[in-house]
């Protein structure tokens, strides 16, 4: 056992903390308003290897285990939740290409989207189901080398970059439930107007809209009608993303509830000297002390499903669930107690905790709501 | 960084399981009516080196850490708390005496404490104090060679067992608000024991009003001889930490007992033909429950870990004591709710962990001194 970060984790937060700081948060209005990640923040993300952190050096990738990236992702969410999500998506899309990818596969996207000039999708939700597969309606039709594809895809990430996007579908000839790489933009590709969300700006969401389109039946990704354990398993990585994207909300809502208790006077003192005010703030940072360890270990349990190949992932998968709703939740509880310190202040947009306060309502909501993931965890105990 | 339990402490982990279902479960019943603690049960738990688990071999302890430290007592109060608690305090005192007695004191007093018949105790609060030294109204008086010691302690746990306890006094020559730590025998000459607690819950472990009445020690138990005279509130600062540590292990030890008894309940007892587990409510219930075990286990951890570093642990201490007392109240509550009537008897054992887990988020200071401490760092 060692709660420690060692000398390289170190460097990558500290690294992390400064990219935010200097580069995302001076551009943070842009983001909100543009609803765009900026072109610089991505190179930025490049050239300090994070769009690869945990890939393999063959790739480009870092090799740097799963809990660097949730180290750095904690730091670039405390800044921006449009950042860390557009971030997250980039993973976890890439992360299914090196769990499941064939080796071609793999040569042909990793490369690229560890140096971010692709940035991979990762596309299941439908107009007709979030969660259940049975449900899908995207299909997949076999035409001698090709597979022919159509349907609508919802609330897809990332889906207005070029880059490969994982997509279930139902095959049409058996039923069967499989995962296709598709190369956004391609013929009978197009794209719904973003949609208009609560927070998170910066990270469109979009409709993804498939006519026709045709891919080389090699695109398969992983086994035929096996899609739902890529499904299972892509989730579970994308939660490592979505619980350090809270994670920074924490932090956010904690650092910024310090600044201001500190600034803020009332009868001639800062608040910070009253009790009702330390009360919160005591309690803020037992809520990030509680989270941070829970989400680094995560990475950990990741670290063995990529280096051991995908068998019996369902301890991973049972405890990102946990994380994953703790985490989320978490953020949102620290949101408020945040925005009670900040009181009328908090409400206007000259203050961080405006956007936290509303960054933080989405975690819970995402990648399974929180009560089916306490359902998730609750069966791998009773079991 | 690394998550994962050694060989050593896995091992750690199994036999004080082992040892805590074979030979403290089967007393529990004796205990909670009786309201004490067989002493040869201490002394069964003393001869397997728990009690000495943190400390260096040359002072008769076994050389491990409190990460260790903080796995014996999760395990130990997964089945019973009292226990867990009553080692904790001899614990406490030997943090002390670790950390601030000269090296002759540790030489001369650890491994009688740590192996010995006796248990520790640690006396500060009184009738008019819980946690401020300046209003301390036992005093000591040197007088030549020998401390006299005079006053009242109350709520001071194993006071009623043999063994050494480290006592916060007043001490008026070194100056207003000074208080000087003194290791005492318990039983003494002029020390008495006039009432044992009655409480709601924690009935194995003793808690005792203390009358100290012309009490003599040699001068030389001073914790820490000369150079700490007068500094006993560094020494009081300096083991509540770890009290602090014991109770957040203890917290997560019962909320771990509370979510199995509710998983067990709920896979046996059948509702329109099925087991209760198969319905989504019970399990979202069981889902918040094993989050809290879940979130509470690795933060004690790290905390212990920290602890074993020697690092300051004020802050963590008190953030990983709110939640996991927070917590352990929560799972408790909800492992009542999942079992319904029957929880509610004492044919289950978990309405002594829901008596018991209360407990966790008032000793060592109650949680809003917690959130206070957590925020003293930040805010200066």
């Amino acid at each position: 056992m060692d709660f420690k970060l060692s000398k390289e984790q170190e460097l990558i937060q500290k690294a992390a903390r400064e990219f935010a700081t200097n580069v995302i948060l001076p551009l943070g209005k842009k983001i909100e308003q543009d609803d765009k990640v900026p072109r610089e923040i991505w190179d930025g993300l490049a050239e300090l290897g994070f769009l690869g952190l945990p890939f393999e050096e063959d790739f480009g990738g870092g090799e740097a285990g799963y809990e660097n990236y949730v180290l750095a992702q904690e730091q670039i969410s405390r800044v921006s939740s449009g950042v860390g999500t557009a971030f997250s998506v980039h993973i976890m899309g890439s992360d299914v290409l090196a769990l499941f990818g064939t080796r071609e596969q793999q040569k042909h996207y990793l490369p690229k989207t560890c140096k971010g000039e692709l940035k991979p999708s990762f596309a299941f939700t439908e107009p007709g189901t979030g969660s259940d597969p049975r449900q899908l309606a995207t299909t997949a039709t076999r035409d001698g080398e090709y597979v022919v594809i159509n349907g609508v895809k919802r609330f897809i990430t990332n889906a207005g970059y070029e880059g490969p996007m994982v997509v279930f579908c139902k095959d049409a000839d058996t039923g069967g439930f499989s995962a296709y790489i598709v190369d956004k933009f391609c013929q009978g590709y197009s794209l719904s107007k973003s949609w208009e969300k609560i927070g998170s700006h910066g990270s469109p969401i979009f409709d993804v809209y498939f006519k026709d389109v045709r891919v080389p039946a090699s695109n398969l990704l992983g086994e035929p009608g096996r899609g739902f354990d890529i499904l299972l398993l892509g989730i579970a990585f994308g939660k490592i993303g979505t619980s350090a994207i809270a994670l920074g909300g924490i932090l956010a809502a904690y650092e910024e509830a310090v600044k201001y208790a500190r600034e803020k006077l009332h009868r001639g003192k800062p608040i910070a000297k009253f009790q009702a005010i330390q009360l919160k703030i005591g309690h803020l940072a037992a809520k990030y002390y509680s989270t941070r360890w829970m989400c680094y270990r995560l990475g950990t349990l990741a670290n063995d499903i990529l280096g051991k190949g995908v068998q019996n992932p369902e301890q991973f998968q049972a405890e990102a669930a946990l994380v994953k709703s703790y985490a989320s939740d978490t953020a949102v509880e620290a949101a408020k107690l945040s925005m009670d310190v900040h009181a009328s202040y908090g409400l206007t947009k000259d203050y961080p905790i405006e956007r936290i306060y509303r960054d933080a309502i989405i975690a819970p909501q995402i990648e399974g709501v929180s009560d089916m993931q306490r359902i998730i965890w609750a069966n791998s105990v009773l079991n | 960084m690394d998550f994962n339990y050694t060989k050593e402490q896995l091992m750690l982990k199994d036999s004080v399981r082992k040892f805590s279902e074979n030979e403290i479960a089967p007393m529990i019943k004796w205990m909670e009516t009786e309201k004490r603690t067989p002493r040869d049960l201490i002394k069964k738990i003393k001869d397997l080196g728990w009690c000495g688990i943190q400390y260096p071999e040359k002072y008769g302890g076994s050389g491990n850490t409190y990460v260790e430290y903080a796995i014996m007592q999760m395990e130990m109060s997964r089945v019973y708390c009292s226990t867990a608690c009553t080692i904790s305090v001899n614990g406490m005192l030997g943090a002390n005496i670790m950390k601030f007695a000269t090296e002759e004191q540790k030489l001369k007093f650890l491994p009688e404490h740590l192996n010995g018949e006796g248990i520790g105790s640690f006396a500060f609060t009184e009738p008019s104090t819980g946690s401020d030294p300046g209003a301390l109204r036992t005093t000591c008086v040197r007088d030549g060679d020998e401390w006299v010691i005079n006053g009242e302690k109350n709520f001071i746990t194993n006071a009623s067992m043999p063994g050494l306890m480290g006592i916060f006094c007043k001490d008026a020559e070194m100056g207003p608000g000074k208080c000087t730590n003194i290791l005492i025998p318990k039983g003494i000459k002029g020390y008495s024991t006039p009432r044992i607690y009655d409480k709601m819950g924690m009935h194995g472990l003793e808690v005792c009003d203390v009358v100290l009445d012309n009490v003599r020690v040699p001068y030389e138990n001073t914790t820490g001889g000369e150079a700490m005279r007068g500094k006993g509130f560094q020494v009081l600062l300096g083991s509540t930490q770890i009290g602090k540590l014991s109770v957040c292990a203890q917290a997560v030890g019962m909320a771990q007992a509370a979510l199995e008894a509710a998983v067990k309940y709920s896979k046996e007892r059948v509702q329109r033909g099925k087991p209760i587990a198969n319905f989504p409510t019970i399990q979202s219930l069981i889902g918040d429950m094993a989050t809290d075990v879940m979130v509470g286990h690795q933060i004690v951890l790290a905390t212990a870990f920290k602890a074993s570093e020697g690092k300051e642990l004020a802050a963590d201490a008190a953030r990983t004591r709110l939640f996991t007392s927070e917590a352990c109240h929560r799972v408790a509550s909800k492992a009542m709710q999942v079992m319904g009537a029957y929880s509610y008897t004492t044919e289950f054992p978990i309405e002594r962990i829901f008596r018991d887990a209360k407990l966790t988020e008032i000793y060592e200071g109650v949680n809003e001194i917690q959130r206070l401490i957590s925020s003293t760092d930040l805010l200066r």
